[in-house]
């Protein structure tokens, strides 16, 4: 008899127990969604005011890639995106497709740039192709020094599933690069068509 | 010492730490906010409008979940913003890696050579968050007792 009355206090004190947590956390998730708006509204008046503020919504660059349209965000603070407007300088780049890359390879009229990480373009890359990983650019100084700006550039990385290649070519648009493609088909496409490759550094 | 001291102090300890590492994390992706919005496009886990409204203000968040747990203000509030959002960063940086992601994690700094994504980044959250879920349940317990 005993034994039944200690488990039935025992039972209502945890229910009781899981009462006040579950009230508890309630209030606690309420606060803190309350402090998420707050902070959030204060976030945004701070980004409003400051030099280094960017806009709310993220500007996009639209982009055809074989039939479909690309969304390319643009990473830059507002004051850089009312320095950049005066110049009008963009020319959005285009696709160029596997053959009218290769004719520009024969009679060198472009210039290849391999945007893959520097192990893969060592392993094997089209022939004549530079080395230009995203990442090792710096766009705070001046990039690709001794190319003109009006030069024909067609970048390239792996094939359709990766998106350097547009990355870059929508940066070297955007810096005033006037002439700039990028060939979606990429290493796997050059690769399988048996154009001219090369390995290892540029001779 | 008393066990209740013992705790007291611990939190204390786990308060501080925790306190400083959000608000380290906080600063450079309040400087750079256009920095920080390409770490999370990166990821690729968002639709691309919002990148920048969240790079705007999951930084202040930071910031105040580290003010907040220096001074001792509202703990158990931060405390529990804390869990939240690391166990999201936890699930994003799996995410990554499964994808096989080679990403710059954007976890502490926005220094692209030191920190891409890598289960060391995982453990190190998974620290946090039990440190997290320590300072919301000693909180509650404290307060509790204290009734």
């Amino acid at each position: 008899m005993r034994k039944v009355k200690s488990f039935t206090r025992f039972k209502a004190d945890i229910l009781q127990l899981l009462m006040i947590l579950s009230g508890k956390i309630k209030t606690i998730f309420i606060q803190s969604l309350l402090t998420v708006i707050a902070v959030s509204v204060w976030a945004i008046i701070v980004n409003s005011i400051s030099s280094s503020g960017i806009p709310l919504i993220t500007p996009l660059r639209i982009i055809k890639v074989g039939g479909t349209t690309v969304k390319i965000p643009v990473f830059r603070s507002r004051k850089q995106i009312s320095e950049s407007q005066p110049q009008m300088a963009y020319h959005a780049p285009d696709e160029i497709d596997l053959s009218s890359a290769y004719a520009h390879f024969q009679d060198y009229s472009a210039i290849f740039i391999d945007t893959r990480e520097r192990d893969d373009y060592l392993k094997g890359h089209i022939a004549r192709a530079i080395s230009v990983p995203l990442d090792s650019l710096d766009f705070s100084r001046e990039v690709l020094p001794g190319l003109s700006r009006s030069e024909k550039i067609i970048t390239y990385c792996d094939g359709e599933e990766c998106s350097q290649s547009i990355d870059l070519a929508v940066r070297l648009s955007e810096i005033g690069f006037s002439d700039v493609y990028f060939f979606y088909g990429g290493w796997t496409a050059w690769k399988k068509a048996g154009y001219p490759i090369n390995v290892g550094e540029l001779p | 010492m008393k066990s209740s001291d013992i705790r007291k102090y611990l939190e204390i300890i786990i308060r501080t730490v925790l306190g400083f590492i959000f608000l380290y994390a906080s600063l450079d992706k309040i400087i750079y906010p256009q920095k920080f919005a390409e770490v999370i496009y990166n990821y690729r886990l968002m639709p691309i409008e919002l990148l920048n409204i969240c790079a705007i203000i999951v930084p202040w968040i930071e910031a105040f979940i580290g003010v907040s747990l220096l001074i001792g203000f509202r703990v158990d509030v931060s405390a529990f913003m804390l869990s939240v959002i690391t166990f999201f960063f936890i699930l994003m940086i799996i995410s990554a890696i499964v994808r096989g992601l080679n990403i710059e994690c954007g976890c502490f700094s926005l220094d692209a050579e030191g920190s891409l994504v890598s289960w060391k980044r995982v453990i190190e959250d998974v620290f946090i968050l039990v440190g997290g879920i320590f300072l919301l349940l000693n909180k509650k317990k404290t307060v509790s007792s204290n009734r």
